[in-house]
This record gives C-alpha cells, structure tokens and sequence, in this order.
C-alpha cells in the first residue's frame, strides 16, 4: 500500500490548480454566478487541452485509462476552487461509454468529447435510494420497428444537463429490462434549476422520442456498480479538499479575530473544536485515500461496495460536521453569502446527498450484514 | 480489510498464525477461556516462547537482537497475536523502555537489560504518575538524593500498572527543587526488590488488579542505574513517548474481534427480527465504519517513513483507538442488554449462564476496564492540547 502520488498524478494536480489558481478565484466565480452563469466555455476548452476531458479513455482514444488515483487529484482542485462546471457527470459518463459503446459510437462520440466540443451527461438517480428510483424515475422504451424505439418518461434530476449535448439514459422496456440510449439533448425537453452549491442540474422529459439501434449502448449492472463506487470516490477526495480548505480558514479566522482582549484561538473550547476538525478530517482523508487505492486495485467488488459505503457514510458525517463548524466558528461571518465558507459548506451539503446519503449508505451497510 | 496484502505479508502471517496454533500453552488457553487473571509464571512462560523463537523482541534492530521488521510486519505480528486469542506482548520493558536504553544507556545498561527484557526474564513497569502529578506530569515530586555512590528515593508513584508482578520499574525522579520543573528531572532505573518498596494494589471499577500504588522509603539506587545525564530525564520522557503507542494495531485488532463476535450474534438464525434488532444492526455498521477510518488513518502513519509524522500523529491516533475501545465495548453491552449487568468478577468461572452469557459479563469487565483508554498516557484532553500546539500550531 503506498498513499504517494506518482510523478504523472503530481503533474496533473498542479496544472489543475495552476489553472484554476489564475482563472477561477472566487471573486471571478462570483461575477460569472450573478449572472446566472453555471457554465464557462473558456474555462471547459481549458480542461480539454489539459486532457482532464479525455482522462478516462483509453490510450486508441487518446486518453489515459485513468485510475481512481489519477482522478481524485481533479477532484481535490474541483471542491478547492468550488468548480460548478459539471466535470464528475461528464467524467461518469465517458467510463460508461468507455466500458459500453461499439467501436463505431466511441469513434462517433469519443473525439468530441475529448476536444471539449461536446458534453455527454448520465441520467442517474444521484441519491441512489431504491425508493427513489422506482417512484420517479421512470423512462419506457417501446420498440416500434426492429431497429427503432420510443422513449417516455423523466428523470426528476440530471445534473449538468443544461450544458450538455446528449444524455445516456436507462429505460426499462415492458419486460423491465434495462436498455440504455445516448439521445441528444435537442430531442429532450429539459426544465433547468440550480443546486444550492451553484451547478446546474434539470429535470429530463422524454416526450415519445424516436431512438434508433445506433443510439443503444450495452447495459451492464458491474459497470454502474463501478461507476457508483468511482462517483464516491471522487466525491470523497473532493470533499476532503474542502474539509482541508475549510480548516485552514477556521484556524485563521480565529487566530485574527480578537474578542475578550484576545484572539480567538487563546480559548481552550474553540482550540478543542478546531482539533475534533482536524480529527475528522484526516481520517476523511484516510477513507478517501484508500478508497482511491483500493479501486485501483481490488478486484472483489462485493467487499469493495461495501468499503465505498462505509467511506460514503463517514465522509457525509465528517462533512457535515466540519462545514457547520466552520459556519459556527466564523459566527456571522459564517452565515454571509458574502464570504467564501458559505459557498464551500453549501458543497459540502450537496456532497453529503449524492451517491448516497447517510440513511442510505447505512441501509446499505445493514444489507451486508443478512 | 478491502486491501488485499501482497503475497509475502499474507504468508507472514500465516507462518505467525500457525506458530501460535503450534506453540501456544493450554494452560495459558485456559486461564483466558476460564477468566482467571495471568501469574507472573504465565508471562514468563509465553514471552519465553517467543523470544526462543526470535519473536521475543521483534521490533527490535537486528543488532539488539531483534527481526529488522518494517512497522507492517510490526503491525500484522502483533493483531495476529490478538485474533489468535494469544496474550499480547508486555509493552514496558519490549516497547518502551528497550528504545529508551538503545538511544540513551551506557553499553554496560544495554548490555545488563536488553537481552533480560527480550527474554521476560525482567517483568519491567513504568513509574510515571503520582497521587499530584498526572496529566501535569512535570509537577512530579519523587524526590532522588545523592549520597556517594547511591540515590535515595523518596516518595509515591501511583496507577503503576503490573507492578504486581514487575522485577524492574523505571521511573521519572526529581533530582533538583530549583529549576524549571522539567530541568530537575531524571530518569532511573529501580530494582523492585530493593529494600523500602511497598506495593499497595488499586482495585479499579471493573474489580480488577491491574494498577498500583508503589511507595518508596528511603530507597538505595545504585548510581549507574541513572539512564541519560542527571536532570536530563524529560529528554528521555519525551523519546519514550513516540514508542508508547505500538498498541494501537493490537487493538484495532480486539475490537474487530468484537464486531466479528457482535455481527454474528445480530445475524444469528434464531435472532428476531424486530425494529430494536434492526437500530442495533444499525449501530454495528456505523462502529464498524469509525474502526476503518481510525485503522487506515493507523496505516497511513505505518506507510510513513517520516519518524517525526509519526511521533505527530500519536496524539491523533490515541485519541482515535481510545475512542473506538470505548464505542465498542459500551455498544457490545447494549446488545447483551440485561445479561451485561452481571458481575463476572463476582462469577465462579464454571457457573454457565448460557452461551452468549458467558461472553457477555466479560465483556461488561471490558467495558468498564476500557473507562481507562481516554485516562492514561495523557487523557485525550491532553491530547488535544497537543494536537492544538504541536499539528494546528495554537
């Protein structure tokens, strides 16, 4: 087991942040935000001659296989830098397209995509409670001729769809068999909204569109239960960049803001509080670390599943208590929109609700045990 | 663990597993399985196995006579030892005090002690604490005089695990009143037989004897048994401190034993399944997910080479393992219910209560003996002082 990061994964960190660092400090977020601006061209054409858009291809697509590992260091500058750009809903769905398309969609698909030209999202149910799957999202296709069918039915929320330009969604057809199409966006009706991290998401209706042969892709369930555990993964690494960052600010703020005569920091609770902060984190990053490794690495998915769940449960918990800490600790500063910690504990709390959120995570861990 | 060990470690294992499956007194097996507390014949007897074996002192660098393990094999001999159901290794005289002597003894002290602590031969316990010097250890007041070619020890040293059954115990002595409290210190070395030694057992809320008092009146020490320069035992304290962790991998390892216990008493056949089974279900897997995050965080501090990270990150992972100790052992009560209620001190050790019984009011002892992880070797309060100054830099 070694938590160092080789020399390719070092390199890909820092032109991330080198990029980010220059381009995407969060006054310039904040202009772009109040405009109503979730989506920067300049900013995605960046990330594709980078080449974080064609990480997850393979080598004949001139991508880089990349592993868990090489991905969470993305993630770490995405939570960082607060990207609202949808780069983990393009990301899964290139691994879906890698691990299911014909040679001849990757050849259709790939190139776009890895120039920053197209974007390609997956209607997934981000909360990953059955429940929630069965009651809303509900997609039918119906075959009409051999080769074509007609999708109907919506998908309550697909985040980066309202900067993409096709949509892999799952329908069921009448035998409740699950076949998956890559539709374009202009055949959809998309309603858009924000989360409150900022990104955008819609809801995704299909109004009896036509889909042809050419358009379905191969379903296989390990795909989506490795998808789900690389969703957690680079959500984990994305949260404990944030943890880290939030942290810091804490521990600064307190030891600049004087009350009483003193600083902050001279008050053994508020020292107390900033360790517990720190405890939760570096074992955020203990989870997360080895989730990426494992992933990387093992090959058994039954106990693999179960180890993500566990990082899911753990880093919600420590998510969540570290950014309502911080809130707490900055008093009103805290709770201004003005500051950056708001923004950071308002990602934080998406984290905490996708790909599984606690009560999910441990109805999950509970299955195990039977 | 989600990590599969490459080959070379899972044989390592399986070589220790089959050695303690060979090895291992039926005597020792017994007293374990009948609840009967170990004679000093008992720790003797175990550690004198392993040292025959080379295992005695593992850790230690080859030229001490130890193995030259990594901390992973380090780690994978001792939480073998805990899923063996073996006794662990007694830490004072091996893990502690052993270091100690390699960095700051005379070649005379290493020569006399070393080879006598790896085989057991001398039981070792620490003399830190006294009845007003706990968490504020530098306010210790043992006082040690100098006259001719002896110290005279005066004073008390209290919570002083197994002194029951010690040869040896090493303590922190005051040598000088006039100073900053921690330039008065010294470390020495004291023979447990030495005339004017009383041991007063602790009973603890569990019922145990584990701790002591141990009064010294007017106790002769052979200058030489002075390890370090005189005053300069704070050094030492402070040395001593990075090697009193290596518990934690044997610990990790108890309490995965006990979630291995709980889960199957929660999936057992004939378990109903109620709502109440399902909450306590529930609060298994949460136990479970804090282990592994104090285990990986232990096992990241095991692939960091940097001595100073891990003498860092002690504090951290002291606070962790003690914490879990407590969340599991107080949940395994809750899952016995009212059977974790019964005083298995008090219980003749045939007295059959029933399967899961039997477990359970040892498990109560645990529970109320574990009350001492978050106390001892700094509470975790201290830790976090720590923490506060030497990670966050408060």
């Amino acid at each position: 087991m070694d938590y160092t990061l080789t020399q390719e994964q070092q390199m890909i960190k820092e032109s991330v942040a080198r990029l980010l660092e220059k381009d995407y400090d969060f006054l310039q977020r904040c202009k772009w935000l109040s405009k109503g601006q979730r989506f920067q061209d300049s900013i995605w054409n960046q990330f594709a001659q980078l080449g974080l858009c064609s990480l997850p291809f393979s080598a004949e697509y001139g991508g880089f296989d990349a592993s868990a590992t090489d991905m969470s260091v993305v993630a770490e500058s995405m939570g960082k830098y607060l990207v609202v750009e949808p780069f983990l809903p393009c990301y899964l769905a290139s691994c879906y397209l890698s691990s299911c398309a014909s040679e001849k969609q990757k050849k259709q698909y790939i190139p776009d995509v890895c120039s920053g030209q197209s974007r390609i999202v997956m209607a997934l149910d981000l909360s990953c409670s059955d429940v929630f799957l069965s009651d809303y999202q509900s997609i039918q296709c119906s075959q009409v001729s051999k080769n074509q069918w007609v999708l109907s039915g919506s998908s309550p929320m697909v985040c980066g769809l309202d900067n993409a330009h096709h949509v892999i969604v799952f329908s069921k057809n009448e035998k409740n068999k699950i076949i998956p199409f890559i539709v374009p966006c202009d055949a959809v009706k998309i309603q858009k909204f924000s989360l409150i991290d900022d990104s955008g998401a819609s809801q995704l209706i299909l109004d009896n569109v036509k889909v042809t042969s050419d358009q379905q892709l191969n379903y296989q369930d390990v795909v989506l239960t490795e998808l789900h555990i690389r969703s957690i993964a680079f959500l984990s690494s994305e949260a404990v960049a944030i943890m880290q960052v939030l942290n810091e600010k804490t521990k600064r703020y307190l030891k600049d803001r004087q009350q009483f005569g003193q600083p902050l920091s001279k008050f053994q609770l508020l020292q107390h509080r900033l360790v517990e902060m720190y405890v939760q984190e570096e074992q955020a990053r203990s989870m997360s670390l080895t989730l990426n490794f494992a992933l990387s690495s093992v090959t058994d998915y039954t106990e693999l599943k179960k180890f993500a769940s566990m990082t899911k449960l753990k880093i919600n918990d420590y998510a969540q208590y570290i950014g309502e800490q911080s809130v707490q600790l900055h008093g009103g500063m805290g709770v201004s929109d003005e500051l950056d910690i708001a923004h950071y504990f308002r990602r934080l709390t998406c984290i905490c609700h996708q790909f599984g959120d606690h009560t999910y995570c441990l109805s999950q861990l509970i299955d195990t045990l039977d | 663990m989600v990590l599969e060990l490459p080959k070379e470690r899972s044989d390592f294992v399986a070589e220790v597993s089959s050695f303690i499956d060979t090895n291992y007194p039926q005597s020792l097996r017994d007293k374990i399985n009948n609840r009967q507390e170990f004679t000093k014949k008992d720790y003797k007897l175990w550690h004198g196995i392993l040292a025959k074996a080379g295992w005695g002192a593992c850790h230690w660098p080859v030229e001490y006579g130890g193995t030259g393990w990594d901390e992973w094999n380090n780690y994978l001999f001792y939480s073998t030892l805990v899923r063996k159901n073996a006794h662990q290794i007694l830490p004072f005289g091996i893990n502690m005090l052993a270091p100690l002597l390699m960095a700051f003894g005379t070649d005379e002290q290493k020569k006399n002690f070393l080879p006598k602590i790896k085989t057991a031969q001398h039981i070792w316990c620490q003399g830190y604490s006294e009845p007003n010097a706990g968490s504020d250890l530098a306010s210790l007041k043992m006082s040690a005089v100098k006259k001719g070619d002896s110290y005279i020890l005066n004073g008390t040293k209290i919570w002083t695990t197994l002194a029951q059954v010690a040869d040896w115990i090493f303590c922190l002595v005051r040598t000088n009143k006039d100073c900053k409290l921690q330039e008065g210190i010294s470390f020495i070395l004291v023979d447990m037989k030495s005339a004017g030694i009383t041991v007063t057992p602790i009973i603890t809320a569990d019922r145990s004897h584990e701790v002591n008092q141990v009064i010294f009146d007017n106790v002769e020490v052979p200058v030489e048994n002075l390890v370090g320069q005189e005053n300069k035992g704070w050094d030492c304290a402070k040395y001593l401190l990075m090697y009193e962790r290596s518990s934690f991998g044997a610990n990790i390892a108890m309490l995965e034993n006990i979630l291995q216990d709980m889960k199957k008493f929660v999936t057992h056949p004939k378990a109903s399944q109620s709502g109440y089974l399902q909450i306590l279900k529930s609060n298994i897997v949460q136990a479970e997910a804090d282990l592994c995050a104090a285990k990986y965080t232990m096992l990241r501090a095991i692939c960091n080479d940097d001595k100073m990270y891990a003498r860092k990150i002690s504090s951290l992972l002291k606070v962790l393992v003690s914490r879990q100790i407590q969340a599991v052992t107080n949940l395994h009560m809750k899952l016995y219910q009212e059977m974790s209620m019964v005083n298995g001190a008090a219980l003749s050790p045939d007295f059959f209560l029933g399967e899961h019984a039997n477990i359970a009011n040892l498990l109560s002892n645990k529970y109320l003996n574990h009350r001492k992880e978050t106390i001892y070797a700094g509470s975790n309060e201290i830790q976090y002082n720590v923490i506060a100054k030497l990670i966050l830099g408060l």
